[in-house]
């Protein structure tokens, strides 16, 4: 979780200075597909207050969003049809067009059909890597060691 | 279990939804501007420094971009102005072709003189012109350009033919002077180099310097009345039965773009 947030902190100054990619929707799309833990949430309306302040966008907007989109990411992974990880690409487009039409309409910002494809496609790999990284060296409350007798 | 859990996610969902709403008002009333203010005042020099950063390296990759695009351009640009400086090259010898052509109709009329247009191709001690026997072009026929003879088809192969030039040793040709005082005839031979030697001049033929030398016509091929060149010095001496002068071309064979072949 504390490398998660570093992560988001660091997309956060990257996308806010110069590259116009939202780097922190796209970790939280890919970690919501990963986890369904109120961690998410938190580490939603944390980078989003951090996104606000970076943009000198109102601070409640980005964590309204971020919020949303895990919830909605939730939602999609606890549907029988949608768990299968075949489905994180096409459901990520979802998330990220809806992101983006709440942008043009309350930021005034156009809506760029490359930026979605790129962060769509974006989410894949950063999927795999947050899944791979989270399956290996992350340690659960919930897996405990079997003692033998 | 995960219905408790999942109705802890919903509630804890709502909190941070209500909280991030009351943020919104709260900020939209300006009541958030100090505490913004103080951690802006740390992350403001950090976004600054990325930026920076960022342009550095973007300038690096666009001056690679534009380095290589200008390279680009420059080959082009190269390319065109090699075509363009042949199209020009193509047009002026056009247009010297053209103007050969009004000079050459002027000075001998096309109805009684059959003339051949011929390119000089190269230059060795003869001529070497790009019309040949195709063309109907004939041994010992009169080479000229307007009212300049130039010499006359020494050889003549399919598409080319050799020019002996006036100003060959081989080259004789009969003419005559005219100026005020009357008219003196010779002998025209060539001499290695670009001179002449008017020989055979009878010592009471008035013979002077920058006098006009012309054909006499008497050969079979040659028509009267050309230029063979200028007078440059008169030689004349007692003792000897002719005299003799040295005759300049009036211009430089070199430079010509076209000349004629006349084939009657």
């Amino acid at each position: 979780m504390r490398l998660f947030i570093v992560l988001l902190v660091l997309s956060a100054f990257i996308q806010s200075a110069f590259l116009p990619i939202n780097l922190c929707l796209i970790l939280i799309i890919s970690r919501s597909f990963v986890e369904e833990r109120s961690s998410n949430l938190i580490a939603s309306f944390l980078a989003g207050i951090f996104l606000g302040l970076l943009t000198a966008t109102n601070i409640g907007f980005w964590a309204i969003i971020f919020l949303a989109a895990s919830k909605i990411i939730h939602i999609f992974k606890s549907l029988p049809l949608t768990q299968s990880p075949k489905l994180v690409a096409p459901l990520s487009l979802l998330v990220i067009v809806g992101v983006s039409l709440i942008e043009q309409i309350f930021l005034g910002q156009k809506i760029n059909i490359v930026k979605i494809i790129i962060e769509t496609l974006l989410t894949v790999p950063v999927y795999i890597f947050i899944r791979f990284w989270e399956e290996r060296f992350i340690v659960h409350s919930t897996n405990k060691l079997k003692i033998r007798n | 279990m995960i219905v408790r859990q999942l109705f802890y996610d919903a509630k804890f969902f709502f909190v941070l939804l209500f909280l991030s709403i009351a943020l919104i008002f709260l900020d939209n009333l300006g009541l958030l501007n100090p505490p913004k203010g103080l951690v802006q005042t740390v992350t403001t020099p950090i976004q600054y420094g990325l930026y920076k950063s960022s342009r550095a390296v973007t300038n690096q990759f666009e001056f690679a971009i534009l380095a290589r695009r200008a390279s680009q351009e420059n080959k082009a640009l190269t390319e065109q102005l090699a075509l363009v400086l042949s199209e020009n090259a193509n047009l002026r010898r056009s247009l010297a072709e053209a103007e050969g052509f009004l000079e050459q109709k002027k000075t001998l009329d096309p109805v009684e003189f059959n003339l051949v247009a011929a390119r000089p191709i190269g230059k060795n001690r003869f001529l070497i012109i790009d019309k040949g026997g195709e063309s109907n072009i004939k041994k010992g026929q009169a080479v000229v350009y307007k009212d300049n003879y130039l010499g006359k088809i020494h050889e003549v192969s399919t598409k080319k033919s050799l020019v002996l030039l006036s100003s060959d040793p081989e080259s004789k040709v009969s003419s005559f002077v005219n100026n005020k005082a009357g008219k003196g005839k010779g002998i025209l031979i060539g001499e290695y180099g670009s001179q002449m030697f008017l020989d055979k001049i009878l010592h009471q033929e008035p013979i002077e310097k920058d006098d006009l030398v012309y054909t006499e016509g008497t050969e079979e091929q040659i028509p009267r009345g050309l230029i063979l060149g200028r007078v440059a010095v008169v030689l004349e001496r007692d003792n000897q039965v002719f005299k003799q002068a040295k005759v300049s071309p009036v211009f430089d064979i070199d430079n010509l773009d076209i000349l004629f072949v006349v084939t009657n």
